[in-house]
């Protein structure tokens, strides 16, 4: 097994490179400069040139591309420009946990209710309770992120006041409430409709009309055989979403007032801070990549049959 | 029974609930007597260096040697008196001994000398430095021309006097002295901590608060200055939260909730439903700004080089429609340029003539009823309800005209980028504006015009040649007919036309005395205000 | 969001006969489909239909702005005094051509990438299939933000050298065209990865090495045998791109690199209409709804699509 890990990330290292490559190039070669943002007046010439030079931002494209690559070998991701003070680890540590927070907090929702949702549409005799799950959950995705949170915003916090309209006071404080919500509704989506279709598919396989007859109880039946077979499918789908969902979705941190890294993605593509781009695309990189790994190494806990492929 | 067994544990859980939900609701402030509000996050605490947004939050922190009310007069504030010698250049600076940084230590003649000259060093790159060209040889020092800084005309002559001197007799210098950007910085926690001396645990500050802490894009909070010379703040404690994205949105979901004191701007869509709501219209604070919206041309292409076009244009255009979708009629609909509160402007020098004498101008210019006309494109920043002018400008234009136009949005930073583009680069017609950095004709018909900071590529010798004579005259009243003068060109030539002068829009809760908008730049105080 | 590629379904009916009665039963035992059917045929008819409502989707009207909705404007008015109801429907148009031909685009690359990786297998499969994760690991908004900001800075405005037809192509479009290209970029991912997969599943049929054998082209195999057979696959990729595709539409509005006024789509109105939600609810309300709907009907129309063609999925991946 730990030959499997290091074999899997090794083979990632040239997925990251092109990652690196990609981000690199598309935000270099979009129009505007970092030094544009904010004042009434234009940036003088001489102010431009002194932090481009500081920079190295008018050293030919291919220097560049190569001095932050051998700096981000080395744990560098360089300086903001944006917040001069600042370097890129400091804004990924200071802001990735709060999106991990919340990004944790809504994926267990999203299983929480997922599973269990997703079991009753599945098992239910009551075509309508079917329909009427499936609908409701579909309904979280069919409309974008920022109107979920604008409305919830508005509706809970400024109306009722139920919750604050802005900022973050941690995951236990009521500030979550709506951004929480918000993140879980495309991912609980996901999961009622992957559980109830896999269970569905592991519902008439013979083993579990074995075990029905055997006489074993209904919910017994579901949770240790039907479960754990359907929860594959579903491991997948968790895995898609997470890692988009654990580092932050710029429209709910930005509507909910919460500091937290997808916000900050977009606020440094706005004001051409490359070395945050950059080093915040890289962080997606190495979420995804870890996820995958996750998630397959989880087949091997869930399920059997891999296990034996794997050792063939 | 069962519940006997559980009845602790649900009287428990009861009793956190009911204490929990007692917590929840309005009034989220750690500290009742805490000012809270909520700003963007500032790009430079370090007031060598902002000249954008940033003002307003350092504003409570470091203070200037004087300040400009909104009636022109100056009130000294750090500096005990400002004088200028007979030769109209020397100008010195008493400071005031009273005042003291955060911690104590006096400020003397030398940590302003060393903040001015900190300010136009080359390497610091700051855009502060372009409000200090007029002191001699500051603009070739910070341009690198020459190398020793002891040439500038900055010096402190004694432990509470500084001297400047002016290359040239500028009498509006008293006004740039007045300027909140020029503020001193603590030498000694400067030279020790370098970038990071804005850090709350190195930072000093001069005003009527210091810097308690600060996460970045996150929050900022200030105490009351204990060492502060002038009237100790009323209210001690400030808590700003930064919000990133729409922070008009923001402010104004968060004053609703009380869970702000004060607001700074209404999301247009939202301006007449405050306006008409019986308890928000009462906290509701216009102010006019001393800006201009506008909308310009590319003067060095046709069919803008051609007057009549130009003219046709500005005839057709309905300012009260525009002021009315753009602001629900807050904003002043204007046809002149420069702000009615600039000396040297004019309201009656604006184009004369109605949309038929625009007809006619067009088809003079070869084009009647828009025919053979070429397709335009109006460029437009995301922000500040521009896409909305431009599709009122793009109907009026094709009604009237039967010209047409298409609509070229761009987000904020790619537009400013554009912009600045458009030095070398053509375009047809951008919208634009201009907010006063000081109230002085210069800023408008020297930096604006002259110096062609918008690329309308607008030149016209007459022109320059009063704006040149009118910053060195030294009589008020001469000074004043030569700007008026210099706007007669600039409103017969109209290289933009002006739609409005935007105004602000506060909300401060009535418990909240004193705040005032103050100036041209319209900065709040809140070591001025206090709560009842 | 690039939906994984797992497919799973529902029960099939029990009896195995041709492909029109299976969809007839799944209409009759399915009373969402038929109606989410028929909410898309009304959208399409309005799509079709706006010229022919009474007020023009451009027409301001300054002094009737942010009207409730009324006898005269059954959805009321926008910020300018323009009639929602037409606006609606144009934005109908604009939005189903934004959702349909990106989804055209980043099929038609999907489909290439997915059909050259799975056809010509070994190293060059490897290779692009590092590609392709390489764009799995690009979180998908922030991507098209990144290509939207790109597009729009180097086409908007520009009238000189090599990008100046494309920079006129996209002033034609009015701003349509940035969308177009940024969504296409975008979303070909899942399309790529079912292609390949069945791709290679098809390769060794036994039809297919026998086309070898008798000295067919590369280019006929393909277009004889692999790409009818992926059809159905390549429909369930649709399925999934184009409620992507509106989506993603409405969040780079929001952002500001969206569609250029004064081209209503449900995207720019919905990303419009939020910030009149307390003032003017009825501005958000009405492109929500039609969004809301459109969505739901897509996904359930897309649900039933991959039941139906599952057993051929099933099929081809045990193959």
């Amino acid at each position: 097994m730990l030959g499997y890990v290091v074999r899997r990330v090794l083979a990632s290292l040239p997925t990251m490179l092109l990652v690196y490559t990609l981000v690199f190039f598309i935000a270099h070669v979009t129009p505007g400069s970092p030094w544009d943002i904010g004042s009434n007046r234009p940036v003088e010439p001489t102010v431009k040139a002194t932090l481009d030079a500081k920079y190295h931002l008018n050293e030919p494209l291919h220097t560049q591309y190569v001095d932050y690559l051998l700096g981000a070998v080395h744990g560098d991701l360089g300086p903001s420009y944006r917040d001069r003070t600042q370097n890129v680890e400091d804004i990924i540590i200071r802001f990735l946990p709060v999106s991990l927070e919340l990004g944790a907090a809504a994926m267990l929702l999203a299983i929480v209710l997922g599973l269990p949702l997703g079991a009753l549409a599945a098992l239910t005799r009551n075509p309508a309770v079917d329909g009427l799950i499936r609908m409701v959950s579909t309904l979280g995705v069919s409309m974008p992120t920022y109107v979920v949170t604008s409305i919830l915003v508005v509706v809970l916090g400024v109306e009722l006041g139920l919750v604050p309209t802005f900022g973050w006071k941690g995951l236990f404080s009521t500030s979550a409430i709506v951004p929480v919500f918000s993140l879980a509704l495309a991912p609980l989506a996901a999961v009622i409709r992957y559980f109830r279709s896999s269970m569905l598919e592991v519902m008439h396989l013979d083993y579990i009309r074995t075990a029905r007859a055997k006489g074993l109880k209904p919910l017994q039946v579901i949770v240790r055989h039907m479960g754990r077979n359907a929860l594959i499918p579903v491991m997948t789908v968790v895995g898609v979403y997470a890692s988009n969902v654990l580092t932050g979705s710029f429209f709910v941190e930005s509507i909910a007032g919460i500091p937290g890294f997808g916000r900050y993605f977009v606020l440094a593509v706005a004001a051409r801070d490359y070395p945050v781009i950059i080093g915040t695309t890289l962080v997606y990189a190495v979420f995804v990549v870890g996820i995958n790994l996750i998630v397959d190494l989880s087949y091997f806990l869930l399920d059997p049959r891999v296990r034996m492929e794997r050792a063939t | 029974m069962r519940l006997e067994r559980y009845r602790a544990a649900i009287v428990g859980a009861l009793a956190v609930l009911v204490s929990g939900s007692a917590g929840i609701g309005h009034a989220y402030a750690a500290d009742a007597r805490a000012f809270r509000m909520i700003v963007g996050e500032p790009r430079f605490l370090d007031p060598n260096l902002a000249t954008d947004y940033s003002i307003y939050v350092n504003a409570q922190l470091f203070e200037p040697l004087a300040r400009i009310d909104n009636k022109g007069n100056l009130t000294l504030l750090e500096a005990k008196s400002i004088e200028v010698g007979p030769d109209n250049r020397t100008w010195t600076i008493t400071l005031d001994p009273k005042f003291k940084w955060s911690n104590g230590q006096p400020i003397t003649a030398a940590d302003w000398e060393y903040s001015w000259k900190r300010i136009l060093d080359p390497k610091l790159s700051s855009e502060v430095a372009a409000f200090l060209v007029d002191v001699e040889n500051a603009d070739d020092y910070n341009k690198g021309k020459i190398t020793d800084v002891s040439k500038v005309g900055i010096k402190a002559t004694g432990e509470y006097t500084l001297e400047v001197v002016t290359s040239k007799p500028a009498p509006q210098f008293r006004a740039i002295l007045a300027l909140p950007y020029l503020t001193p910085i603590p030498r000694a926690v400067v030279e020790k901590t370098g970038d990071k001396w804005i850090a709350p645990e190195n930072i000093l500050s001069n005003g009527p608060y210091k810097l308690v802490s600060r996460v970045n894009d996150q929050s900022i909070v200030m105490e009351a200055n204990p060492y502060y010379g002038g009237n100790k703040p009323a209210i001690p404690r400030i808590e700003m939260t930064i919000a990133s994205g729409d922070l008009c949105t923001a402010q104004l979901r968060a004053y609703e909730a009380d869970e702000v004191d004060f607001a700074t701007c209404v999301p247009s869509q939202d301006i007449a439903r405050v306006r008409n709501d019986p308890k928000l219209g009462k906290e509701l604070s216009p102010y006019p700004a001393s800006a201009t919206v506008w909308f310009q041309y590319d003067l060095s292409r046709s069919p803008w080089k051609d007057k009549r076009v130009r003219d046709a244009f500005a005839l057709a255009v309905d300012r009260k429609a525009i002021v009315a979708a753009v602001s629900d009629d807050t904003a002043h609909p204007t046809d002149v340029v420069v702000p009615e509160s600039i000396p040297g402007s004019n309201p009656a020098d604006a184009l004369k003539g109605t949309v038929e004498d625009a007809k006619k101008m067009l088809a003079e210019a070869g084009f009647p009823g828009g025919k053979g006309f070429p397709q335009f494109t109006i460029t437009a920043s995301a922000n500040r309800g521009q896409p909305l002018i431009a599709q009122l400008l793009q109907q009026m234009w094709q009604e009237k005209l039967g010209v047409t136009a298409t609509i070229n949005v761009l987000e904020e930073n790619a537009y400013r980028a554009w912009v600045k583009a458009r030095k070398t680069e053509p375009y047809d017609l951008m919208l634009n504006q201009w907010y006063s950095d000081y109230a002085d004709p210069s800023n408008w018909f020297g930096d604006l015009v002259v110096g062609d900071y918008r690329n309308s590529h607008f030149s016209n010798a007459t022109f320059n040649d009063l704006v040149k004579k009118g910053n060195a005259e030294p009589d008020v009243a001469k000074r004043i007919e030569i700007f008026h003068a210099a706007n007669k060109i600039l409103e017969d030539e109209q290289p933009m036309t002006a739609l409005y002068n935007p105004v602000d829009l506060w909300l401060v809760k009535p418990n909240v005395k004193g705040l005032q908008h103050v100036g041209v730049l319209d900065n709040f105080y809140i070591g001025e205000a206090s709560f009842q | 969001m690039s939906a994984p590629a797992v497919e799973t379904t529902s029960v099939t009916p029990a009896a195995n006969p041709g492909r029109g009665t299976a969809l007839l039963r799944l209409v009759r035992r399915n009373p969402a489909l038929v109606a989410s059917l028929a909410l898309l045929a009304i959208v399409v008819a309005a799509a079709i239909l706006s010229p022919l409502l009474p007020y023009d989707a451009y027409r301001q009207d300054i002094l009737h702005r942010n009207a409730r909705p009324s006898l005269q404007h059954w959805f009321g008015t926008d910020e300018l005094g323009r009639d929602m109801t037409a606006r609606l429907a144009v934005g109908a148009r604009v939005s189903l051509i934004v959702a349909l031909t990106s989804s055209l685009i980043a099929v038609a690359i999907g489909v290439v990438i997915g059909m050259v990786a799975g056809y010509l297998g070994g190293l060059s499969d490897s290779t692009i299939m590092r590609f392709v994760d390489s764009m799995y690991a690009f979180p998908e908004t922030l991507f098209a933000i990144l290509i939207a900001s790109l597009v729009k800075g180097q086409l908007a405005g520009q009238s000189t050298g090599l990008l100046a037809p494309l920079a006129e192509a996209y002033r034609l479009s009015g701003g349509l065209l940035g969308v177009l290209l940024t969504l296409g970029f975008t979303c070909w991912l899942t399309t790529s990865r079912l292609v390949r997969s069945q791709v290679l599943s098809l390769k060794n049929a036994e039809y297919v090495l026998a086309s070898r054998l008798a000295g067919a082209s590369h280019t006929f195999i393909i277009r004889t045998h692999l790409l009818p057979n992926s059809l159905p696959v390549i429909l369930v990729a649709v399925t999934f791109v184009v409620p992507n595709a509106i989506l993603l539409e409405a969040g780079l509005s929001f952002i500001g690199v969206g569609v250029d006024p004064p081209t209503p789509s449900w995207g720019t109105m919905i990303a419009g209409g939020v910030q009149s939600i307390q003032s003017y609810p009825h501005l958000l309300i009405a492109p929500a709804v039609a969004i809301g709907a459109t969505l739901l009907a897509l996904n359930v129309v897309g649900d039933a699509l991959r039941d139906l063609f599952d057993p051929a999925l099933r099929a081809s991946r045990r193959g």
